[in-house]
C-alpha cells in the first residue's frame, strides 16, 4: 500500500512551508478525493506556495493563473480561434469560432490565484468546468483546482464570491498569518528559518509521488467503507445546523451537492489519509473544512462542539 | 411495461427526493410545455433536467449560458457569402440553423447568466416557437436558474411567460427532506440505464395525452378556483391560464391513467405557479382544489378567499412635531470583522428570509463605471474603446469590413445589494435578556448585510433618536465599526417610534437606491412622539421603503407596528423565548396584509 507516498508529499510540504497544518491536510485530502479547495487569507500567507507544492510534488501537469479584474474566459480555457473555410457550395466563406483547449482544460491541477478579484460573470464558465469536469464533449483531466482569495473588505478590491461559485469548492479554509496565530511557535520557526539564511530562493519542486501511486490511492478512496451510523450522525449534525443554528437558506449554503454527495467522498478520503479502510465517526471533522464560508460564523465555531455532542449521544 | 411508470422508476433510481419536480418535468414533456426550474445552487436542478432528457429524449441538446454566450451557439453559425456583382462584390450573412432551431428538447442551464439581448431573443423564441415564420420542432425546453434577477415580480412574470411550468426546488437538507437525504448518502454511482423513450414513443404519448377530454366538473372547478384565488392567479397570463393549464390538466389525467380530466387534476396548478407560491399558500391552494372538487354543484361560500383584508385606511393629519435627532459618528475603526460574540442562540433565519429578494448577493445592482469589471457587451462607440473590444469581433471588423461594429466590454461595478437601515430600541425597558436578544438580532442583520455588501444605516433610539454615521455617511459599509457600536449600546430612556423612523426615512429620501428596507427592533409602547407615526407611514410608502418590524418581548405587540409593516409591504415578527432558553422568532399574522 502506498500510504508512504502521502507521507512523502506531506514531508515536502513541511520542508517548504512552516505551520498551516490544517491547510496542508486539506490539500492532501482534496488531491486524494479529487475535490476542489478554496483558501482564503490575507496576502503573504503561503497560500499559493502550498498549492504549487502539491501540484509539483505530485508530478501532475499544472496550470497557474493569476486572476484579475479583467480576466476573460479565453485566458483560462484556451485561445479562441477563428476558422475561415470556403463554403461547400457557391462563392463565399464560413467563419466559425472555436476554442483551442489550453489552461484549465488541459491541466490536472490548477491554481486560480486571487479568485475573488475576477468578475463573477467571467468565472461562470470556469466554475461549470470545475463542477462537471467536462467542457462541451470533452472529458477533462482536471483533478483538483485550488483557488485562493483575499478576505472581502474595502482594502482589497474584490467582491465576495457568488454562492453558486463558492459551492464548487468542497473544501474551504481560512489561512491566517502565523504571527496572529496561537501558539506563536510557528512564527518563531519561520523567523529562524529565514534568519539562518538556509532558504535563499524558492527551489524547483521535484515530484515525490508517481502517477501510478496517486491513481491507486484515488481508487482506494472509493473503496473505503462508510458505515450507516456515520451517515446517521452526518444527517443529525446537518439537521441540528438547520434547526438550532439558523443555517437555512439563504443564511447558509448547506447544499445537497456538497453535504450529501461530496461529504461522503471527503469522509472516505480522510479515513484513507489516516490509514484506515473504514470511515470512523471522528472523520466527521471534515465538516469543519466544509462549513467555513458556507454557514454563519457562529455556527461554524460551534461545529466541533456539535459534532462531539452528536457522537456522544450515539455512544 | 407501462412507459410512464418505467420512466418514473428510472428517475427515482438516479435522483433522490424532489418528487414534485420529477412529476412536473414528466408532465411538461407530455404536455409539450417549457419548464423553468428555480432553486439554490447544488440542489440538483441540472441533474434532474439531464436525467429526464436522458430517458425521454436522448437526442436533447444542452446549452449552458454565460456572460459571453454568442448568438451563434444557440441559433447557429453565420455564413458569410461573398458574391461578385458588377463593379464590386456583395457580402451577405446567412444563418445555418443550429442547436435551438433544430432540437426537439433543449436543456438550458443558468438562464439568467445570458447577456440581456440574447436572453430577450431566446425567451421570445421559446414562447413563440417560431423562427422567421417557420415553426420550430421544439417541444420542451427546460431552463434552470438560481433565484431570480433583480427585477420586480411583475416583470419576472412577463419575462418568464413562455415557460408554462414554473417550479421552485429547495435542497433536501435545506428543505428538511431527511429520508431522501439519507437515500442520497447511501446512493452508489449506479450506471444510467438505457434511454426509455424513443422519439416515436414520445410523440405517441403526447398525442394520446392531447386527446384527454376535460370534463364539465373540471371546467367549473377551474373557474371557481380562479375566482377564489385572485392573488395566486394574478401571476398567470391569459395564455398560461387557458391553453397551458388545459394541456397540463390533460397531461396530468393521462399520467394518472385516465382519459378524462376532472376537478382533482387541478392540482397541476402547483407546477404552473410553483415559482411564485410559498409553501403555505401552495398547501392552501391544494386544499381548495379538494374542497371545490367535493362541493361541486353547490354555491361557493360567499366572499371567501377574495383576497385578504385590505390595508386599513387612515385619515387625519400627521403630526409633524420636530423630534430631537442627534447625529453621532461611529467610533473606533476596526479593520476586520471579528467572530460573533453572540452567546444566546438566536434564530434569525425567518427574519433574513424576509430580507431576501433583491438583497440577494447574486443579484446585486450593477451600474456602469469606467473603472468597473467587464460584465456585458455593448457596441463600440469610439475607436479608443478598441482595446476593450472582443478580439474575435475586432479581427472580423478589421478583416472582413463587416458593417457591424465590434462588441466592447461594458464595464460595470457591483453596487450595493440593497440597503438596510436598522432602528434599534435601547429604551430602559430593553434590559437583560431582551437587550441581548435585540443585540443578537442586530448583530445577525449587520453580518447578513456584510455578506451581501449591502450598505447599512443605524439608528439607536429611546425617546430620542441617535443617528450614527461612518465617515460622514449615513448609509455605509463600515460593518466592523457598526458591530462595535452594537456591543456598546446601553439601555436607558423611554420609547418613541416617530423620531427614529423620521430620522431614517429623511436620510433615505435623499439617498436614492433601488431596494431599501428598514428593520425596526423594539420592545416598548410609544410614549413620546406620534404613537401612530402617520406621516412616517405615508413617507415610507411614497419612498417605496419596506419597513419590517420586530417586536421583542413578552407583552402584546402594539397594532401600529402591524399597520406600519402591512402598509409598507414589510413583514412583522415577534421575538419570544424559544426552546432551549434562546429566542424564537415568528411572524405576526396581523402584519401580513394586502402586500403589493
Amino acid at each position: 500500500m502506498s500510504g508512504g507516498a502521502l507521507q512523502r508529499l506531506r514531508g515536502l510540504l513541511d520542508r517548504h512551508v512552516v505551520g498551516h497544518d490544517s491547510a496542508k491536510q486539506a490539500l492532501l485530502l482534496a488531491l486524494l478525493s479529487r475535490e476542489h479547495v478554496y483558501l482564503e487569507g490575507p496576502p503573504g500567507t503561503a497560500k499559493t506556495r502550498m498549492a504549487e507544492l502539491v501540484a509539483g510534488g505530485s508530478g501532475l501537469s499544472f496550470f497557474f493563473y493569476q486572476l484579475h479584474r479583467d480576466t476573460r474566459m479565453a485566458e483560462l480555457v484556451g485561445d479562441v480561434v477563428l476558422e475561415r473555410r470556403p463554403l461547400d457550395e457557391g462563392d463565399g466563406e464560413r467563419i466559425a469560432q472555436r476554442i483551442e483547449p489550453g489552461g484549465v482544460l488541459s491541466c490536472e491541477v490548477c491554481v486560480l490565484d486571487d479568485i475573488s478579484r475576477a468578475p463573477g460573470e467571467a468565472l461562470n464558465v470556469l466554475l461549470r468546468v470545475l463542477n462537471e469536469r467536462r467542457f462541451g464533449e470533452r472529458e477533462l483531466p482536471l483533478m483538483t483546482a485550488i483557488a485562493t482569495g483575499n478576505p472581502v473588505s474595502d482594502e482589497y478590491y474584490n467582491e465576495p464570491l457568488d454562492p453558486a461559485h463558492l459551492d464548487r469548492f468542497a473544501l474551504q479554509l481560512r489561512v491566517d498569518s502565523l504571527l496572529q496565530a496561537d501558539p506563536p511557535e510557528a512564527a518563531r520557526a519561520l523567523l529562524e528559518r529565514f534568519a539562518s539564511g538556509e532558504v535563499r530562493e524558492q527551489p524547483e519542486v521535484e515530484p515525490v509521488l508517481s502517477r501510478a501511486e496517486l491513481a491507486s490511492l484515488q481508487q482506494a478512496v472509493g473503496e473505503v467503507e462508510v458505515p450507516g451510523r456515520v451517515k446517521d450522525s452526518l444527517l443529525e449534525i446537518l439537521r441540528s445546523l438547520v434547526a438550532d443554528y439558523g443555517c437555512d437558506d439563504p443564511a447558509a449554503l448547506l447544499t445537497d451537492r456538497s453535504f450529501l454527495v461530496k461529504a461522503v467522498k471527503l469522509l472516505r478520503g480522510r479515513a484513507l489519509l489516516a490509514g484506515r479502510r473504514t470511515v470512523e465517526p471522528e472523520d466527521l471533522a471534515v465538516l469543519h473544512w466544509m462549513t467555513r464560508f458556507r454557514v454563519p460564523e457562529a455556527a461554524h465555531e460551534a461545529l466541533p462542539e456539535l459534532i462531539g455532542k452528536t457522537l456522544g449521544k450515539r455512544r | 411495461m407501462n412507459p410512464l411508470r418505467s420512466l418514473r422508476e428510472a428517475l427515482d433510481e438516479r435522483v433522490a427526493g424532489q418528487e414534485q419536480a420529477k412529476e412536473a418535468l414528466i408532465l411538461a414533456v407530455l404536455a409539450r410545455q417549457h419548464v423553468y426550474l428555480e432553486g439554490p445552487p447544488g440542489c440538483g436542478k441540472s441533474l434532474l433536467a439531464a436525467e429526464l432528457a436522458h430517458h425521454v429524449a436522448a437526442e436533447a441538446v444542452a446549452v449552458s449560458l454565460h456572460r459571453d454566450t454568442r448568438r451563434a451557439e444557440l441559433l447557429g453559425e453565420t455564413a458569410l457569402r461573398r458574391r461578385r456583382v458588377d463593379g464590386g462584390e456583395r457580402l451577405s450573412e446567412e444563418l445555418r440553423p443550429g442547436a435551438l432551431l433544430t432540437a426537439r428538447v433543449v436543456l438550458i442551464d443558468d438562464l439568467f447568466r445570458a447577456p440581456p439581448t440574447l436572453l430577450a431573443s431566446l425567451l421570445r423564441l421559446l414562447s413563440e416557437r417560431r423562427w422567421e415564420g417557420r415553426a420550430l420542432a421544439l417541444e420542451t425546453a427546460v431552463a434552470t436558474a438560481t433565484p431570480g434577477p433583480a427585477v420586480s415580480a411583475a416583470a419576472l412574470d412577463s419575462l418568464l411567460d413562455g415557460f408554462g411550468f414554473q417550479i421552485r426546488l429547495s435542497g433536501l437538507v435545506a428543505g428538511g427532506d431527511w429520508s431522501a437525504a439519507r437515500r442520497l448518502l447511501d446512493a452508489t454511482a449506479a450506471e444510467r440505464s438505457a434511454p426509455r423513450w424513443t422519439p416515436a414513443l414520445r410523440a405517441e404519448l403526447q398525442q394520446r395525452a392531447r386527446r384527454v377530454e376535460i370534463g364539465r366538473g373540471a371546467r367549473e372547478a377551474w373557474w371557481r378556483l380562479a375566482r377564489r384565488w385572485p392573488d395566486a392567479f394574478r401571476g398567470l397570463s391569459d395564455r398560461r391560464f387557458s391553453r397551458v393549464l388545459a394541456d397540463a390538466l390533460r397531461a396530468h389525467a393521462f399520467w394518472r391513467g385516465r382519459e378524462r380530466a376532472d376537478a382533482a387534476d387541478l392540482r397541476v396548478l402547483r407546477y404552473l405557479l410553483g415559482r411564485r407560491l410559498d409553501a403555505e399558500t401552495a398547501v392552501e391552494l391544494e386544499r381548495s382544489v379538494e374542497e371545490i372538487a367535493g362541493e361541486l354543484g353547490e354555491a361557493p361560500p360567499a366572499g371567501r378567499g377574495q383576497g385578504r383584508a385590505k390595508a386599513a385606511g387612515w385619515g387625519g393629519s400627521g403630526s409633524k412635531g420636530a423630534e430631537p435627532v442627534e447625529i453621532l459618528d461611529l467610533a473606533l475603526p476596526r479593520n476586520r470583522i471579528g467572530p460573533s460574540r453572540r452567546t444566546d442562540p438566536v434564530d434569525v433565519g425567518l427574519l433574513l428570509r424576509a430580507l431576501r429578494g433583491t438583497s440577494q448577493r447574486g443579484s446585486a445592482q450593477v451600474r456602469d463605471d469606467p473603472g468597473g469589471a467587464p460584465r456585458q457587451y455593448r457596441e463600440l462607440r469610439r475607436l479608443d474603446e478598441l482595446a476593450d473590444a472582443d478580439p474575435v469581433d475586432a479581427a472580423l471588423f478589421a478583416e472582413a469590413r463587416l458593417p457591424e461594429r465590434p462588441r466592447v466590454h461594458r464595464r460595470q461595478r457591483q453596487d450595493a445589494a440593497g440597503e438596510l437601515a436598522l432602528l434599534r430600541d435601547v429604551s430602559a425597558s430593553m434590559e437583560g435578556r431582551l437587550h441581548r436578544w435585540a443585540a443578537g438580532l442586530a448583530d445577525a442583520l449587520v453580518r447578513y448585510a456584510a455578506r451581501r455588501r449591502s450598505r447599512v444605516a443605524y439608528v439607536e433610539f429611546d425617546h430620542r433618536a441617535r443617528r450614527y454615521r461612518c465617515d460622514s455617511r449615513f448609509l455605509h459599509r463600515g460593518y466592523a465599526r457598526l458591530l462595535g457600536q452594537l456591543e456598546r449600546a446601553e439601555p436607558g430612556g423611554r420609547t418613541n417610534y416617530q423620531a427614529p423612523l423620521r430620522a431614517a426615512l429623511e436620510e433615505l429620501e435623499h439617498a436614492p437606491g433601488a431596494d431599501r428596507q428598514v428593520v425596526m427592533l423594539t420592545d416598548g409602547l410609544p410614549v413620546a412622539g406620534d404613537p401612530e407615526v402617520l406621516s412616517e407611514r405615508r413617507l415610507a410608502r411614497r419612498l417605496g421603503v419596506r419597513v419590517h418590524t420586530v417586536f421583542v418581548g413578552l407583552g402584546p405587540c402594539p397594532p401600529v407596528l402591524d399597520r406600519l409593516s402591512r402598509e409598507t409591504g414589510g413583514r412583522g415578527f415577534l421575538a419570544r423565548p424559544g426552546p432551549g432558553g434562546g429566542m424564537g422568532l415568528r411572524e405576526r399574522p396581523a402584519a401580513a396584509g394586502a402586500r403589493a
